[in-house]
């Protein structure tokens, strides 16, 4: 080892020991260094300025962005789980066998891959979806929810949103959102409450279709296998473009088409990219999930007729004290707040409090007069 | 020894099919492996192309490995590796930048250039584009030396080549660097240096 206490900045920047502590730093040449500079506090400028120099040399030969990595990264991820349940392919000649048990083993073979594969295939994400949560959302902590039961379930996000998530459907999410953007990818069916922040735009990618939000409610229908994406419009206004036009900001702003109010739907036609507005008519109404014609005013409603409707409109369950909050009504007009505001609304009325615990809200309250 | 220990438990989920350990092995050696690959070509699509296979082949190969893979000379020498071969299918070689075996002066006298490192640490342009003039297998060899900090013998057997011969192409990097840049005389004498305690 060198005598470090001649070093010049120069020199320092040479030592390989010391570009390793700058780099990379082991447990062993922390503690070297620290120990070295707590004996010789006087070089502290010099290895500064070492450092600096270390830290540019290595910079100028930098390439790639953080972000650039991440989603090259999360494409990888998502090719390899992609792969990695496939049944690696046997090729094998058909007719080297005259054994016709044989034969008929095959064949039965083939009817439970066949099985088996619908059941995989029915259960997996789609390219489409799997390409589009590598590119769109950056952040490498993301949550997924495929709804795999026949009932409607509701996830909140990690802005308080609500989601009410239709079986067979999925949706991903980053465990935070960004700053700029809220940005959330479906394939299937939902329905959202979105938490008003016009700051913070809220953006659904469905199959080919972008849905942007500032703050409403509406359901979107894109599976993977039909050949059309709907939006319905509860409350609130929505923009509506295809991932093509996201490319041309310019192209979004002045369709006007692509606006929707409420009681109107919109039909993305997946194989021309074309946009089909309508009003929605009764017979369409009746067969939109519940929430979506649910209205939420209440006058001198009990508390229990309140809390059943949220219920079976959120596929939640409620826990609450009956007997002691018997005498309690509700007079409210809630509209398309995501269910944890309606529930802090509800809470602040009858003075009480809530929270969740193991997928159940539970009210703390008080009896009323 | 943490560290250690949190490489192995990786290594393992990689080996069972935990594609999230793919992930952070993946992110934990992409920035290396790509500003390596750059130094062969500038087409960004080809390289990640190159590094997604890379990953892919590791994972489709991961019940017949017996250690870990995710070794950095091992990385960077299977990414070279596939890098010439999708270069040559394309045919996208540039072969105009194969350095000659210019004989490197003796009589450099490098000791005698000491300059003022701070104008060195606030130029990250300057020290790129000097860099970015050099040969190609000499940017390598730079690259392998100061970005990623490892041995000659590394070095060496990363470039296919012997120690003599990786020493001699410092040399001559530095040689090169000299003639572009009066300010890379800082680097030379620091590249110099290096050489000689090898």
């Amino acid at each position: 080892m060198f005598d470090y206490k001649n070093f010049s900045a120069n020199d320092f920047a040479m030592d390989a020991f010391f570009r390793e502590w700058v780099l990379k730093p082991t447990p062993d040449a922390s503690a070297f260094w620290k120990n070295w500079l707590w004996q010789n506090p006087e070089k502290s400028e010099v290895i500064e300025k070492a450092r600096k120099i270390v830290i540019t040399l290595k910079n100028a030969q930098e390439e790639i962005s953080e972000d650039e990595i991440d989603v090259a990264v999360a494409q990888i991820v998502a090719a390899a789980n992609q792969r990695g349940a496939q049944p690696k392919p046997v090729i094998r000649p058909i007719w080297s066998s005259t054994n016709m048990i044989r034969w008929a083993a095959s064949i039965i073979a083939v009817l439970g891959l066949t099985w088996y594969a619908y059941d995989y295939w029915g259960n997996r994400p789609s390219e489409l979806y799997t390409q589009t949560v590598a590119t769109v959302v950056s952040n490498p902590k993301m949550l997924e929810t495929f709804n795999k039961s026949s009932e409607p379930m509701v996830i909140t996000l990690p802005d308080g949103s609500s989601v009410i998530l239709q079986p067979k459907s999925r949706i991903s999410y980053p465990a935070q959102f960004e700053d700029s953007v809220r940005a959330v990818v479906l394939s299937g069916e939902a329905f959202f409450e979105v938490a008003k922040n016009p700051q913070q735009p809220f953006l659904v990618y469905a199959n080919e279709l972008i849905t942007k939000v500032l703050g409403t409610s509406f359901t979107i229908k894109a599976f993977a296998n039909d050949s059309q994406v709907k939006v319905i419009v509860k409350t609130g206004k929505v923009w509506v473009y295809t991932a093509k036009d996201a490319q041309r900001p310019q192209a979004i702003e002045a369709t006007a088409q692509a606006t929707l109010v409420p009681n109107q739907q919109i039909t993305l036609l997946r194989e021309k990219l074309a946009l089909q507005k309508a009003n929605i008519s009764a017979q369409m109404m009746r067969e939109l999930p519940s929430i979506q014609t649910q209205s939420f005013e209440f006058k001198h409603t009990p508390l229990s007729e309140v809390f059943q409707m949220l219920e079976s409109t959120y596929h939640v369950e409620i826990d609450y004290d009956q007997q002691l909050m018997s005498a309690c009504e509700l007079t409210a007009s809630l509209g398309d707040e995501p269910l944890p505001e309606k529930l802090k609304l509800i809470c602040s009325v009858i003075e009480a409090t809530y929270e969740v615990q193991e997928g159940k809200v539970v009210i703390h309250g008080k009896a009323c007069n | 020894m943490d560290s250690n220990l949190r490489n192995t438990q990786l290594w393992l989920a990689f080996k069972s099919g935990d594609s999230e350990a793919l992930g952070q092995l993946a992110s934990e050696h992409y920035r290396v492996l790509y500003n390596y690959a750059t130094k062969f070509t500038k087409d960004r699509e080809l390289i990640k192309d190159c590094i997604q296979d890379l990953f892919l082949y590791l994972w489709d190969q991961r019940e017949n490995l017996h250690s870990s893979p995710f070794v950095t000379i091992y990385l960077l020498k299977s990414l070279k590796h596939n890098l010439f071969k999708k270069l040559n299918q394309e045919k996208k070689w540039v072969l105009d930048d194969f350095d000659t075996e210019s004989p490197f002066s003796e009589n450099t006298n490098i000791e005698s250039t000491i300059i003022a490192l701070e104008l060195f640490a606030e130029n990250e342009q300057k020290v790129r584009s000097v860099l970015n003039n050099l040969p190609r297998r000499q940017q390598e060899v730079i690259f392998l030396k100061f970005y990623e900090t490892l041995s000659i013998e590394e070095i060496a057997e990363i470039m296919d080549m012997n120690k003599q011969s990786v020493s001699n192409l410092l040399q001559r990097a530095i040689h090169n660097l000299k003639q572009n840049w009066q300010l890379a005389v800082y680097l030379l004498y620091y590249l110099y240096f290096n050489v000689r305690l090898q």
